[in-house]
């Protein structure tokens, strides 16, 4: 008895000076796009995709009192014109009239498209404007539409079609894919660019899509600038963040992004229907927290998931790690209550499958993947000039606040410490020295080949 | 046949043994290393133009030839004969298709025969891994490939396969780097059915205006946002005692429902708070408005009629889950995406249970002859449809809200709600609402949950209070029958049974779709 009550009193303890610590900095502005229609979209009898996980998921959001924390629109339904930024125009008429006129049974899915893509260039907009910190579009993040295919459940890439829109605003804007497919429509979008990097961590191995190797690096101009972390069955929490943050943190500290977009593909989670993964809620969620800390204009959209319960409770909680408020374990009674059972929490546990990502094949992708990011240029695209001054002192101002290797766990940081150290000099010299990012490029190829022998 | 020299490696070994690998076929990039490779040729003569190099030449001729080939033999049979080919030592392998002596491949012939430097040595390097064996009737071209085979210095699993030369596989133009990893790729073990790629080209990528641009004043695009809530100039304790106050008028039309004093976390209204948005934040004015407008006319979900869900349930029953078919044909009142949303909310409340304990037990009873109580229900159904009248009861809206499931729910969300304030956190959480009068009533989660989607406020609240007799109409016997516990009992086992089929999202069913 004694021993509960003590431990009691220390999480208590820890959790308010967690509290304190992060509500420093955390307290932002966040604008949330819905469209109370969205939920009515039935892709047909079966078919695991359900939109009315999206309306769970609201209905959780009004319960727990957090929808009157947020900045809330209707986003407005995006045109042809619109989605033709990516898509081509063939496909997207072939969408209006034989997916929205002509076939009743895809009733409504034109309609959902334009709902999707308008919230997240919306979403994108308003970021642009500096009128919000974080915006969120759960009805978005359908990553898997190409530029005229439709694809896993995809029709319209409304990510492709925001990024294109901060685009206008950043000159680098670094796309992040924690579904447990891969993000293959965003990062086919954006493969022969270096203004987008598209980071995807995905199962990998006959599993849908089919792409995402590691040695996917991108193409041309855009070689490097796409990044593959390539995973097996039964990823946990643990196995996942020690992924996640030494990668992020290298790519931001390499590619210096100026707005990141995640997308929060809840499939992930254990439990899914489609999924192979093993993350709960709250080590899905620490994808976001740690994103966030970076202080950067962020767009949080959706994507899989299928295990709609699931889904619901993981973007609940990732609204609220947005807000930086706390939200009890204990779900408020809602509309979908019964869905909850039998436990009606929050959270949820993994489950007791094996986990295949041993920390040995974790760490020599790792490996691999720094030796790909110490390829890029240290600040790409510098020279066009043409960023307004607000934006770079807001990247100058994220350096000082934000230490990514925070939260690392010592055990990866002082992995990190060697090959860190060992190049930043030498790329720091070429960057004096060569005013060419091709030269660049040349060079440090040849330092990589050194470093081969090296280790 | 004329092409004796040529190197385009599956269809020469097609016409004499199993080819490497069936699945190869489907593999678009498979397709594409043959049309990335120059074209056929006349004889010894290989002289591809350089047009045929730089554009992908597509030697259709050869792929047509192939696939009729391909269909003359047994795939299974051509599948487990290379898988046990693919376990044999290579001695073994020439052995077995007549070549005892593997020393005999070191023999240079007619390398003339191939225009060396133009094509990939590699492609036919692989071609021999995998099939070591070719045609007794073409010797000439056995020896060239083994020539060629010699003047490989690695085997592909030594070379590079960095993304650095793989990623150039995506390009249409082939290069060097790119036919190094068709050679990777082309290694029967790596190569999976399931791998896909990313495509370059500009059907493929985005375009990107270059530079930066500025919005003027209008945005970059037609139709508006609209605005719903801004929590900008209050603070939150304001939103808290809008909201409770905002409920109050519901909470008192609802005849003698217990004030509870509490520490529940007030629900956000949406409709509220969009009043108090329109009333530039004037707390008085958005509850003077509210007040007049109690219920709000625009509920999409109001007041299912008993008739509604019952013509719901038999549409169920006959089209299963194609709501668009049971709005054309059972319940014209309501639009498909009505039917979505009532269908997410029916299916959680005992009315579910009953409906698919029955349709469990119908489905028993007419094995033997599918389809005829679905005939006769349609039958039926088609001359009721015209009389429906939807508030011609007004309590069946209790449908969602007097379930007894539900009632169970918000009696147990209460309970907890109020045992929780018992601990530290909690109270620490309600500061905030401190000083402010609480009351919220047990009606208010599923009254303002109501709001959301729709269903008239007052009338829930009253359902509520009036525990199983709301459900008036032909089925409400059914629905009385199930308060006892043993009926309950039934109806769960009833569930079990039946979610397979009719209830997708609670299985579990860890298919990989697409």
């Amino acid at each position: 008895m004694i021993v509960v009550l003590s431990l009691d009193l220390f999480s208590s303890c820890r959790n308010t000076s967690l509290k304190m610590t992060t509500q420093a900095h955390s307290k932002k502005r966040v604008c949330y796009y819905y469209d109370s229609d969205i939920g009515n979209y039935y892709y047909g009898q079966g078919h695991p995709m359900k939109p009315h996980r999206i309306r769970m998921t609201h209905n959780l959001l009004l319960n727990y009192g957090l929808y009157r924390k947020m900045e809330i629109y209707r986003p407005h339904k995006a045109t042809a014109e619109e989605m033709t930024k990516f898509h081509s125009d063939d496909y997207i008429r072939f969408l209006r009239i034989n997916v929205g006129e002509d076939c009743p049974v895809f009733d409504g899915l034109y309609e959902f498209c334009q709902l999707s893509a308008g919230g997240s260039v919306a979403a994108a907009v308003k970021l642009n404007k500096q009128a919000s910190d974080i915006c969120i579009n759960w009805g978005g993040g359908l990553h898997h539409a190409k530029k005229s295919e439709a694809s896993g459940f995809c029709y319209v890439n409304d990510i492709v079609l925001g990024i294109l829109e901060l685009l206008k605003y950043h000159q680098r804007v670094l796309y992040i894919d924690i579904d447990v497919h891969h993000g293959d429509g965003v990062e086919e979008a954006f493969y022969t660019t270096d203004r987008v990097m598209t980071v995807s961590f995905h199962k990998y191995g006959e599993y849908f899509p089919g792409t995402g190797d590691l040695r996917d690096i991108g193409a041309g101009k855009g070689k490097y600038y796409a990044v593959n972390i390539p995973l097996r069955d039964g990823m946990d929490d643990e196995s996942y963040e020690s992924i996640f943050n030494p990668i992020i943190s290298k790519v931001m500290e390499t590619f210096q992004p100026s707005a990141v977009v995640l997308q929060c593909g809840a499939d992930s989670l254990t439990g899914d229907r489609l999924g192979c993964f093993n993350l709960t809620v709250r080590g899905h969620g620490k994808c976001v927290e740690f994103v966030k800390k970076y202080n950067l204009p962020f767009l949080m959209v959706g994507g899989g998931g299928y295990t709609i319960r699931n889904v619901s409770r993981c973007w609940t909680y990732e609204t609220s790690v947005a807000l930086g408020v706390d939200i009890a374990n204990e779900l408020p009674y809602n509309d979908y209550f019964e869905y909850f059972g039998p436990d009606f929490k929050l959270h949820i546990s993994p489950s007791n499958m094996s986990n295949q990502n041993t920390p040995e094949y974790l760490e020599k992708i790792k490996t691999r993947l720094f030796e790909n990011l110490r390829m890029l240029p240290h600040a790409p695209g510098v020279q066009v000039q043409a960023i307004p001054e607000d934006a770079t002192n807001e990247e100058s101002e994220d350096e000082d606040k934000v230490n990514p290797d925070e939260r690392m766990p010592q055990q990866a940081q002082d992995k990190r410490i060697a090959p860190d150290n060992e190049y930043s000099d030498s790329e720091d010299e070429q960057e004096e020295a060569e005013g060419d990012k091709e030269e660049k490029c040349g060079v440090v190829e040849e330092v990589k080949k050194e470093s081969g022998a090296a280790p | 046949m004329a092409r004796t020299v040529q190197y385009i490696p599956v269809p020469r070994i097609r016409k004499n043994i199993p080819p490497p690998n069936i699945e190869e076929e489907e593999d678009p990039r498979h397709h594409y290393m043959l049309r990335s490779k120059p074209g056929p040729s006349v004889d010894k003569e290989f002289n591809p133009s350089i047009d045929m190099m730089v554009n992908d030449y597509d030697d259709e001729r050869t792929l047509d030839e192939e696939e009729a080939l391909e269909g003359s033999e047994d795939p299974q049979t051509e599948l487990s004969n290379l898988q046990k080919e693919g376990d044999m030592p290579l001695e073994e392998l020439l052995a077995m298709y007549g070549y005892g002596d593997p020393g005999a491949e070191n023999a240079s012939s007619s390398s003339s025969d191939k225009p060396a430097s133009s094509h990939d040595p590699n492609a036919d390097k692989d071609d021999l891994e995998n099939n070591m064996v070719i045609d007794d009737d073409e010797p000439r071209k056995e020896s060239a490939l083994h020539q060629l085979y010699n003047d490989i210095p690695s085997t592909p699993k030594q070379k590079d396969h960095s993304g650095a030369s793989r990623l150039l596989r995506l390009s249409r133009q082939p290069s060097d780097e790119d036919e190094e990893e068709d050679d990777y790729d082309y290694s029967p073990d790596e190569e999976d059915e399931w791998k896909k790629t990313i495509m370059v080209g500009p059907d493929y990528q985005a375009v990107i205006p270059d530079g930066l641009c500025k919005y003027d004043d209008a945005l970059p695009y037609e139709n508006e946002d609209k605005l719903l809530w801004d929590p900008k100039s209050l603070e939150e304790v304001e939103f808290e005692k809008f909201l409770i106050k905002a409920q109050e008028p519901l909470v008192n039309n609802a005849q003698g429902m217990s004030y509870v004093s509490s520490s529940i976390p007030v629900r956000d209204d949406e409709q509220a708070l969009y009043l108090l948005l329109q009333c530039g934040y004037n707390v008085e004015e958005a509850l003077r408005r509210r007040r007049m407008n109690v219920v709000p006319p625009t509920d999409t979900m109001s007041l299912w009629s008993e008739e509604e869900c019952r013509n719901f349930e038999n549409g169920l029953r006959t089209y299963g889950k194609d709501f668009h078919q049971i709005q054309q044909n059972k319940v014209r009142t309501r639009s498909v995406g009505e039917l979505v949303q009532f269908y997410y909310l029916w299916k959680k409340t005992e009315r579910h249970d009953i409906f698919a304990n029955k349709a469990r037990l119908e489905k028993k009873k007419y094995t033997l002859h599918p389809g005829v109580t679905d005939y006769m229900d349609r039958f039926l159904d088609e001359q009721d449809i015209p009389s429906c009248h939807r508030s011609s009861s007004p309590n069946v809206n209790s449908l969602i809200y007097a379930d007894p499931k539900r009632q169970q729910r918000v009696q147990e969300s209460l309970a907890d709600s109020l045992h929780r304030t018992a601990s530290p956190n909690e109270l620490e959480k309600q500061r905030d609402t401190e000083g402010v009068e609480s009351v919220v009533s047990v009606g208010t989660s599923a009254g303002g949950s109501a709001s959301d989607s729709g269903i008239n406020c007052g009338a829930s609240v009253s359902a509520l209070n009036s525990e199983g007799d709301t459900i008036k109409g032909d089925d409400s016997s059914v629905a009385k029958g199930s308060q006892s516990s043993d009926s309950l009992i039934d109806v769960e086992a009833g569930i079990s049974g039946v979610s397979d089929e009719m209830d997708d999202d609670v299985a579990l069913h860890p298919s990989r779709v697409k």
